[in-house]
């Protein structure tokens, strides 16, 4: 059994590593949605890009947890 | 809430979070306890099941594959032409992407058939296994390596890790750096595709381990779960895409450095 400590600094660490992320995230598609907006016929390439952009952000995010898991 | 019934809301989740890394207990529906159907909890199990599987669809559509495709074969046809103008041919060019389609073409379609069979009640998700993907991402390191050298040659593999045009004492600096920078991204493909799958089973498992702590007021919950469900079936075609997608954008500043 894990100390409650450890469990819990854990937790803090998963949720800082949220606030992170999301906010990572949501600046990303923001700007993504505005430039879709402003030009539609680049939509296309734009959300390949903001995937890509989407997917790097979490990858970092899940690095995190993954220490967090491992410690928790 | 009672120790009890924490340490069994504890255990239940455990249990199935372990049952996904190859655990041995006994999981079977109610009602139905083949023998058979365990193996499938086992993660090895399930690559070799998902090989089988698509060996066999493999072999049907070349069966069925005539000049005009019908049925099958227009099925894997069409998805053939989506990686390729999707994923291959925006990266590496229409001449040197052609050798490229179906090495991407096989990594999509493991990951998928891995990531949907996992999502089948009593199957194990084999890609929510570190080692998996681990051999995923090393299978994608080789064949990077290989794709350098077998297109630019040895010289090709050099440039690929010394940036060119640099100071001459920062060149062992940057050359380390850009080793680094490689492994992090196979370990980063790793990760990525392990814990979107295993985060996505955690979180449906804790939502119906729900129902062990509070009984029938905990029935949204359930609903919850089978929306993430939904979302998890999403998350399986988007992960399959991710992996395929980033393997070409790595493959491709390897081969190709000046980009």
């Amino acid at each position: 059994m894990m100390l409650p400590l450890a469990m819990s600094t854990a937790a803090i660490g998963a949720g800082i590593v949220m606030a992170g992320a999301g906010l990572g995230i949501g600046l990303l598609f923001a700007a993504g949605l505005q430039s879709m907006a402003r030009q539609p016929e680049l939509q296309a390439k734009l959300q390949t890009a903001m995937i890509i952009g989407a997917a790097f952000i979490e990858g970092a995010a899940l690095f995190a947890l993954v220490i967090c898991l491992m410690k928790g | 809430m009672a120790i009890e019934q924490q340490d069994a809301v504890q255990g239940f989740i455990n249990h199935h979070v372990m049952h996904h890394a190859g655990s041995v207990d006994v999981w079977n529906l109610p009602f139905v306890h083949l023998k058979a159907l365990e193996w499938f909890r086992y993660d090895s199990v399930m690559v070799f099941f998902v090989v089988a599987l698509l060996l066999s669809v493999a072999v049907a559509v070349r069966r069925s594959y005539a000049e005009v495709p019908k049925g099958i074969a227009a099925v894997a046809e069409a998805y053939v032409v989506f990686i390729r103008d999707q994923i291959v041919y925006p990266n590496f060019g229409a001449t040197a992407g052609r050798g490229f389609i179906s090495f991407f073409c096989t990594l999509f379609v493991f990951i998928l058939a891995a990531n949907l069979l996992g999502l089948v009640p009593l199957f194990s998700t084999a890609t929510g296994n570190v080692s998996v993907t681990a051999g995923l991402a090393t299978i994608f390191m080789f064949t990077c390596l290989g794709a350098v050298i077998r297109l630019r040659g040895l010289h090709g593999l050099k440039s690929a890790f010394i940036p060119h045009g640099l100071p001459g004492w920062l060149t062992p600096f940057m050359a380390v750096m850009e080793v680094i920078s490689f492994f992090s991204r196979v370990f980063a493909l790793t990760i990525r595709l392990f814990c979107n799958l295993l985060a996505g089973h955690i979180v449906i498992y804790s939502l119906l381990g729900m129902v062990l702590v509070f009984g029938w007021p905990a029935f949204p919950a359930v609903l919850v779960a089978v929306a993430m469900y939904f979302f998890e079936l999403f998350v399986a075609f988007l992960q399959a895409y991710i992996f395929t997608l980033l393997s070409a954008i790595f493959m491709n500043m390897m081969v190709n450095p000046e980009h």
